[in-house]
């Protein structure tokens, strides 16, 4: 990948910046007396919404919306762009969610996140049917696993465990196959949050040594092994482990509530990507605007389902994640 | 043959041709930066075509001493080189514009992309792109002015040699 690839998307990523929503839009937002004032207020900054006899659709709204984001974007970067590599993990929680569906026999349609690299169809009938072996390669082998835990031992937690470290594996060897440092070094900061997420967890419902580490991948920020061990131990010792590796914070989140943490977790991956708004060259300015984009219409459909429910603003405010801009 | 007039040749011909790949290089990479904005919004074309046109300069400068040469040496004007000192002289004066063009375009270009980005976000701010990118334009000229003055005095140093 040489630094010149992308000069024309990362330039049109940029002016689709100056269209993203700052801290100040959601601060109006968080105040908007309606959802009428809501909407006028994101139509503004480029969301459409059109009025049906049920009144406004917003979470159609917000798909639309990423997806001609992601439509931009991709027609924007050269072809072997690896920004699929974000759409994996779209494709597991797809695969996690139909595997639940027909384990419970319930609906998966609303649950399906776009876009993806697979039709949420292909892995209904072959789940379905039970004929795993006509799913794509990519996520053939953990489904099977999955599928097994479920019809065996009707453990979900196990097999989202099973999906999780397959999903992460897969982004680490395609950012590895794409060459890119920052690539690289986004996935092992998502496997670093992968493996603290499993160790808080994993403390708190008691779960064996054994069963954490192989749940963990290895990464460069901290070690899966003593992670593993420390949440054997219980919480108390996983929050050393954190403050010890340098993830004061994330102790410090994970004492207050297991939200506040999550929470913390969301921010590490966008703060990541935040120094990549005043990159120029490279694939940094298109991954960071994909990923700041997603937040933000993440942060707007907490916002408007917050409005049409009348929560707070200040409650809203507490679970909003950081924007990119 | 006239080996001196065969390297009075070749360096007419570098000063335009590396000079040149330089200059499309810049030049391409600041207009595929300016495309990605003028696709969302076309009125920037005017503050972007200054930005794309700049590190174009270099191959002009180039072209320029390639015919100057070119007028010394009998191909458009004066007369050939007698020997091949004279010819190696004429090839060094060219080196100048091809070797300092050449980088300077292509780094000029990088600071016009980067420059794009600015006008992208902050379309109030091109003059400072522009003022950046001229930095750059100051060593392509002093390569240009070089090359300049050893084209236009050949003789004098082949008398000095």
């Amino acid at each position: 990948m040489k630094d010149a690839d992308y000069l024309y998307a990362s330039a049109y990523t940029r002016t689709l910046e100056n269209r993203m929503l700052d801290s100040s839009d959601i601060e109006a937002l968080l105040n908007a007396p309606s959802l009428e004032d809501a909407l006028r207020i994101l139509s503004d900054k480029g969301y459409e919404y059109s009025r049906s006899g049920q009144g406004i659709d917003t979470d159609t709204m917000l798909k639309e919306k990423l997806l001609y984001i992601w439509k931009e974007v991709r027609d924007a970067c050269p072809k072997d762009a690896p920004i699929h590599v974000l759409l994996y993990q779209n494709d597991f929680h797809n695969l996690k969610a139909i595997l639940k569906a027909v384990f419970s026999g319930v609906g998966y349609e609303p649950l399906m996140l776009e876009p993806y690299t697979i039709s949420p169809d292909e892995i209904y009938q072959a789940v379905s049917e039970g004929k795993l072996e006509n799913l794509p390669e990519i996520v053939r082998e953990p489904a099977q696993k999955a599928y097994e835990i479920l019809a065996r031992d009707n453990d979900g937690q196990l097999a989202e465990i099973v999906l999780d470290k397959a999903l992460f594996s897969l982004m680490k060897k395609d950012a590895a196959a794409s060459k890119s440092d920052f690539l690289m070094d986004w996935v092992d900061l998502n496997i670093a949050i992968m493996d603290m997420k499993v160790a808080l967890r994993g403390a708190l419902n008691g779960k064996s040594r054994e069963f954490l580490s192989n749940a963990m991948l290895e990464c460069g920020r901290i070690d899966a092994d003593e992670l593993a061990s420390a949440a054997a131990q219980g919480v108390m010792s996983v929050l050393e482990v954190f403050r010890q590796r340098g993830f004061s914070e994330a102790a410090d989140a994970a004492r207050d509530s297991v939200s506040a943490f999550e929470k913390w977790c969301d921010n590490q991956l966008i703060k990541f990507v935040r120094p990549a708004r005043f990159k120029t060259f490279g694939f940094e300015p298109v991954w960071g605007f994909l990923i700041g984009k997603q937040y933000e219409i993440r942060a707007v459909r907490m916002i408007l389902s917050g409005i049409q429910s009348r929560v707070s603003a200040g409650a809203l405010r507490e679970r909003l994640r950081d924007l990119y801009v | 043959m006239n080996y001196g007039l065969l390297f009075a040749f070749l360096g007419a011909a570098i000063a335009t041709f590396v000079s040149g790949i330089g200059s499309a290089r810049g030049v391409g990479m600041a207009s595929e930066a300016a495309a990605g904005v003028i696709v969302d919004d076309p009125k920037k074309f005017g503050r972007m075509i200054v930005l794309q046109l700049l590190p174009g300069t270099q191959g002009l400068y180039g072209f320029i001493i390639s015919v100057m040469v070119m007028s010394s040496i009998g191909v458009l004007g004066g007369n050939p080189p007698k020997d091949l000192v004279t010819g190696l002289i004429y090839f060094a004066a060219c080196l100048p514009v091809a070797i300092g063009g050449f980088f300077s375009a292509v780094l000029q270009g990088r600071v016009c992309v980067a420059g794009v980005n600015i006008v992208a976000k902050k379309p109030g701010e091109s003059s400072k792109a522009i003022v950046s990118a001229s930095l750059v334009e100051l060593y392509a000229l002093i390569s240009f002015i070089l090359s300049l003055l050893l084209v236009m005095n050949v003789n004098r140093v082949v008398e000095m040699l």
